[in-house]
């Protein structure tokens, strides 16, 4: 029993410092924008709720990785106007497209773990997140700036995920 | 360079709105003209069944059907179009996947607009040879 405890927080530990190798301080969006670490990897104990002034994505991780990732950006106070709303959502998505890709991509050449992102899901305004990662031994958090030529928005990740039994892949 | 004086259409698929109007705009005022632009491999089919283009540029991770999968019906539905795939992920797995599909090329997000009309140069060039 102690020794099957030991080697599950190793596995985590192990997985744990692989993805904060693989977080990338900085990425430049195609000159429009670009994304800053602003909190580093932490272990998070739960999804905070999502504010009203948020707004946010979501990804399925799958392969020999399983889980969830929810980004979210915060609007407070930010001038955006209602026709540049879809412009902005979209280069939000593709801003955590990319992040996410990256990270996985680093990750494989860290760990050895293959695993792949699915398409953005745009959270809806009453989502509340509560069973999100109920069943994910790895829940961690870290924040990013996304800095437009006019603004600076605070984004915060939650990754929510399970490392992949041997064959369920 | 013959190959630069042509012009060479050009179908973007993929899901980002936001990605699709960045190859759109880095592709302005070349010899690359986008003759389409779609978001689902469905809605890339129904395009090309209207309108011949020469080169196909395919975002990898798309709901439904795959850009992979997307690749592979064109390569064999057209014979005579050129792929290049784009993802943030560029896992070995992933680029030898585009590659066995049919892709000639395989740019990992965010890509510059000098590797995009580099990867296209190379594509015009093949097909002035074909």
């Amino acid at each position: 029993m102690r020794l099957e405890v030991i080697t599950k927080k190793t596995k985590e530990h192990y997985l744990m410092e692989g993805i904060q190798k693989s977080v990338p301080p900085e990425l430049n969006i195609y000159n429009q924008a670009h994304l800053e670490i602003d909190r580093p990897l932490l272990k998070a104990s739960r999804i905070h709720k999502k504010t009203n002034n948020e707004i946010g994505v979501t990804f399925n991780i799958e392969g020999e990785l399983k889980g969830q990732v929810v980004c979210l950006v915060d609007l407070y106070e930010k001038k955006l106007a209602p026709a540049k709303m879809g412009h902005f959502q979209s280069l939000f998505n593709e801003s955590m497209n990319i992040l996410l890709g990256q990270l996985l991509t680093t990750l494989e050449e860290e760990t050895g773990l293959m695993s792949v992102i699915t398409s953005p899901r745009i959270v809806t305004r009453s989502e509340n997140f509560e069973r999100y990662g109920r069943d994910s031994d790895l829940k961690m958090s870290l924040g990013y700036k996304l800095i437009t030529q006019l603004e600076s928005y605070d984004c915060r990740i939650y990754i929510l995920a399970n490392q992949a039994e041997a064959g369920e892949a | 360079m013959e190959a630069v004086q042509s012009n060479y259409r050009v179908l973007v698929v993929d899901d980002s709105d936001f990605s699709r109007s960045n190859i759109a705009s880095m592709l302005e005022g070349s010899c690359f003209n986008v003759i389409g632009e779609a978001s689902s491999a469905k809605e890339a089919v129904e395009i090309l069944k209207d309108r011949k283009a020469h080169i196909a540029i395919i975002d990898v991770v798309m709901p439904e059907v795959s850009g992979i999968e997307l690749a592979d019906k064109l390569s064999s539905m057209f014979r005579d179009i050129h792929i290049i795939m784009i993802s943030s992920l560029a896992q070995e797995n992933v680029v030898m996947d585009s590659i066995s599909a049919g892709a000639a090329d395989f740019l990992q997000k965010p890509f510059d607009k000098a590797s995009l009309i580099s990867s296209l140069d190379k594509i015009a060039e093949a097909i002035e040879e074909e």
